[in-house]
């Protein structure tokens, strides 16, 4: 499942893999590693368009933690018989813009010292880390936590383990420290993880998940009404069905709207010709 | 060198900033409205369905990076910086949070303004917990009437009136103050689910209506001359800008009317920090501008609108009107800081049947009053106020609408069918509570963290205290007894191990408050009081035209007036005390002087 | 015993996650898994206000409206 898949790599765990040797760069430049991975990496569900764009590159994680997300994702939200799921959907890649991104690098945290551990419950975030931060921090204590406990990384457990390790997270059993603290425990780390997998399975398809909004067409949402001239008016006091449920559209791109007047930045307040001005009030 | 001086002076222009500023212009006024944010319009929202950035990635709202607020539960801990949004999300901008609120709009009962007299004449003085400091307004809602009125007419709310003067009126809320006049605007039908409310309320002896909502359903033209489209039912309305004009918003309603006379000037990116004064006037208003330069606001008047963080914020920093000591129980400026007391609902999942979830509008609900204020007999409960009551079909959107019943795993497969079953299968009824004031909550300036700026942050002390938590588990037993009585066959969750092909399930019954005050699951916007207003100057900040008793300039606009919070959102109100305001200022810049 | 004004509010309650307490003057006089236990508590009199403490939040983000 990763990118360039060596054994060694994945029991090593992030600190300890080889630089790239020049053959495998060579073999990159030539977009075979490329190609091939990219449909590893996405799997067979997703090929209901005819010509599918190639993976984006990655933003923030290491090919060795874009294996772990991706695992850890699918467990959360499995490929199977019934639907794709993370691993089809691009969950690792949406985690991987978000943590890239502004939200990732914590520009709308206030992060000013000082820090101290809250005495009591209802203080939320206390530590000097931002989304990004706690990630690249918390993977390889997991890796650990897995390898100790069931024997392997988590990418090459059974999906029984696999659920049981992220169980073990999200009831605080797996003691992981960040940075030789408590602080941040396990179970915060998975709500995070878990909410960051269900916006990547349902968010539009702009961020990088929900590809060919699979997470859409499986709850039932059928995305931008917008797009469809919001119709919902029509439908909402009636107990009629509404018949795009199962055709979800995205958001529209700018290029394909008509009437955007060209030249306009800022908004332009309406002020219709005929408002008075007087103060009286009357009827509607 | 300071600006050109303004007759008024207006820092913020949300609701309050905006009304203030289209009835002083339309009255002659020069005035200057700073903003902190940037301007927009609807032109802003013509793709803003996109849930991840608005309602996830909080893209309209305050970004704490800059500047946020610190909370102690109780005078013993040390407060700790909000580091991140979640309880409550102030908004920024032109517009402020009127832009991207739900548009639910309430009128206060007529008991919520005499609420320590009319305790004590019912239930007696020991009704009233120690360290409980609930007062009276200083106000009464017959005062107030007209400019509720004036509010909702510039508003368009739709709703049907259940009180018209003195008369309950079939068909709306037996329990409200009485109104002069009918809704400007009618309400729309009731959603399916709606309708399974109604009639398992109207079942159960209680009073059903639609609540009033300023999500136009049929177009309006408001006595401005403005003209609004109706609502789509779009599903994006909380915390989202309404692309049609048909949620109630300051930027489509009276800012452009205040800009139409060519008397109002927004400074944006203006973040006001100090009022300059010499104890008994303001003469300007200090901020940094958009380079982070200091500049100078000089105004006859000066109007604070700029929520109740940084109203209270602005008065403290610049040493105006007297710091409240909670400990020596002397001083006014930060007393009586409240929330809304939010928990008690009930939920349902069922197996078969499902709605048109997606679909909504922010304030589509039906409500009951019946166990709000002192709408019921309190004897023997051992808590005193409560709140409303209502189901809303607001629009579910997949990453915050996702729900299961207790028992179905946190992931995986079986949590996978879960979320496709019930998405569109979930119910909620809600409770939306009374938060009474104590001694003890009060906001005042932290000594450790600071803004961008370098100004001081405000500090929140505030708790759940045990008549909260005595009502919330009362409201839940309501919540749960009507929705039982909407879907009779159903189950209690969790009671047997989830299946799913397994029958209604509904989870409820006496609601919880966590231990403490928690500031990360959000709950309501809805932060009130630090500049109460009063009959007294000895226990209030303001008269009942919002005017400083310390300072006659000066007038102190908003929530922050609020000497406790009601079992109601706030911005009707809000909206009532800035016409109040205005008029009170129009007075004050004619003959000066004290108006109370 | 009346307890210091100061200290009257701040009652620990994080100690009670998930159960139910009984309050009097500001301070927890008996706790129990679920209310019928609390009701027929012996240290519970009339009078007495008895509500359940919620779990906390497990995380630091919160879905669901």
């Amino acid at each position: 499942m990763a990118e360039e898949s060596r054994p060694e790599a994945q029991s090593a765990g992030p600190f300890l893999e080889r630089p790239l040797s020049r053959r495998a760069l060579l073999s990159r430049a030539a977009g075979l590693a490329g190609a091939a991975a990219g449909s590893a990496l996405l799997g067979e569900g997703g090929a209901e368009g005819a010509a599918e764009p190639p993976p984006p590159p990655l933003r923030f994680f290491t090919p060795w933690e874009f294996a772990y997300v991706t695992a850890m994702a699918e467990t959360i939200w499995p490929t199977d018989d019934l639907g794709p799921g993370a691993r089809v959907a691009g969950v690792a890649y949406y985690i991987d813009g978000q943590l890239a991104g502004s939200w990732g690098q914590g520009h709308r945290m206030y992060l000013d010292g000082p820090f101290f551990q809250p005495a009591d419950s209802g203080h939320g975030w206390q530590i000097p880390m931002t989304p990004a931060e706690v990630y690249r921090a918390f993977l390889p204590g997991f890796d650990v936590y897995c390898k100790t406990t069931y024997g392997n990384p988590f990418t090459v457990l059974s999906p029984a383990q696999q659920a049981q390790a992220l169980t073990d997270l999200s009831t605080g059993a797996a003691p992981i420290q960040i940075g030789g603290s408590t602080a941040f425990t396990s179970a915060s780390f998975f709500s995070l993880f878990r909410q960051n997998v269900i916006e990547g399975m349902l968010s539009d398809p702009a961020y990088g998940g929900n590809r060919d909004m699979v997470g859409w067409k499986w709850v039932g949402f059928p995305g931008d009404p917008m797009r469809r001239g919001d119709p919902y008016e029509k439908y909402i006091f009636t107990t009629k069905p509404y018949p795009y449920e199962s055709k979800p559209l995205p958001l529209q791109p700018a290029a394909a709207k008509q009437g955007v007047t060209s030249g306009a930045a800022r908004p332009s307040f309406h002020v219709p010709a005929n408002a008075s001005t007087n103060t009286t009030s009357g009827g509607a | 060198m300071a600006n050109k001086k303004a007759d008024v002076v207006i820092v913020g222009m949300g609701w309050v900033g905006g009304i203030i500023a289209a009835e002083l212009t339309k009255a002659g006024l020069e005035v200057v409205g700073l903003e902190r944010g940037s301007a927009r319009g609807v032109g802003n929202w013509a793709d803003d369905h996109d849930e991840l950035r608005y309602a996830i990635r909080y893209e309209l709202f305050q970004n704490v990076a800059n500047e946020t607020w610190t909370l102690r539960h109780n005078l013993q801990e040390n407060a700790l910086p909000i580091r991140q949004l979640g309880s409550f999300l102030p908004g920024t901008g032109l517009g402020g949070a009127g832009v991207h609120w739900n548009g639910q709009t309430w009128r206060f009962h007529p008991r919520d303004f005499t609420i320590r007299t009319s305790t004590i004449e019912r239930y007696g003085a020991s009704a009233i917990p120690d360290g409980m400091s609930i007062q009276d307004w200083g106000i009464t809602y017959d005062e107030l009437e007209p400019y509720y009125d004036k509010f909702e007419y510039m508003a368009g709310i739709a709703g049907k009136a259940g009180n018209l003067q003195g008369k309950t009126v079939p068909g709306g809320n037996p329990f409200e103050g009485p109104r002069s006049r009918e809704y400007p605007v009618p309400p729309p039908p009731d959603t399916e689910m709606e309708a399974l409310f109604r009639e398992a309320a109207t079942s159960l002896g209680y009073h059903p209506f639609y609540a009033p909502t300023a999500n136009l359903p049929r177009p309006y033209k408001n006595p401005d001359g403005i003209e609004r489209g109706p609502c789509t039912y779009c599903g994006f309305c909380e915390r989202f800008g309404c692309e049609v004009g048909a949620k109630a918003d300051p930027t489509v309603t009276v800012i452009p009317v205040a800009l139409k006379t060519g008397r109002l000037k927004i400074i944006e990116h203006a973040n006001a920090y100090a009022i300059r004064n010499d104890g008994k006037t303001a003469q300007s208003v200090l901020y940094f501008d958009a380079a982070g330069v200091t500049q100078e606001q000089p105004a006859d008047v000066v109007v604070l609108g700029a929520y109740v963080f940084n109203n209270v914020r602005l008065l403290l920093v610049s040493k105006l009107g007297r710091p409240y000591d909670p400990v020596a129980n002397t001083g006014v400026v930060g007393k009586n800081y409240c929330y809304q007391t939010g928990g008690g609902g009930a939920t349902a999942w069922l197996s078969e049947k499902q709605f048109n979830r997606y679909m909504g509008s922010g304030a589509n609900q039906v409500a009951i009053d019946d166990f709000n204020a002192d709408n019921f007999d309190h004897t023997g409960l051992g808590f005193i106020g409560g709140g409303s009551i209502s189901l809303g079909q607001s629009g579910a959107r997949p990453i915050q609408g996702l729900s299961v019943p207790p028992g179905v795993p946190a992931f995986g497969r079986d949590w996978k069918v879960a979320i496709r079953k019930y998405f569109k299968s979930v119910v909620s009824i809600g409770f939306q509570g009374e938060s009474p004031a104590y001694r003890y909550h009060f906001l005042d300036l932290d000594p450790n963290y600071r803004d961008r700026y370098g100004q001081p942050l405000i500090r929140i002390t505030f708790d759940w205290e045990p008549n909260e938590r005595a009502m919330v588990a009362f409201a839940g037993q309501k919540t749960l007894q009507i929705m039982q009585a909407m879907f009779p066959k159903a189950a209690k969750a969790g009671a047997a191990p989830y299946s799913p092909t397994g029958p209604d399930l509904i989870q409820g019954g006496p609601g919880s408050l966590p231990a403490h005050y928690d500031t990360v699951p959000y709950q309501s916007t809805h932060n009130t009081g630090g500049a109460i207003m009063g009959a007294d100057p000895g226990t209030s900040v303001v008269n009942s035209y919002l005017q400083m008793w310390d300072a006659p300039n000066v007038f102190v606009v908003g929530a922050c007036n609020f000497p406790q919070n009601a079992g109601f959102n706030p911005t009707g109100t809000v909206g009532a005390l800035a016409y109040r305001a205005a008029e009170g200022i129009l007075k004050y810049h004619k003959s000066g002087g004290m108006l109370v | 015993m009346t307890p210091d004004p100061k200290t009257l509010l701040a009652q620990e309650l994080d100690d009670y996650d998930g159960r139910w307490v009984a309050m009097r003057d500001g301070l927890v006089v008996a706790h129990a898994d679920d209310e019928e236990t609390l009701r027929n508590h012996p240290d519970v009199r009339p009078g007495d206000l008895r509500f359940p403490i919620g779990e906390p939040a497990t995380g630091f983000y919160m879905l669901g409206v």
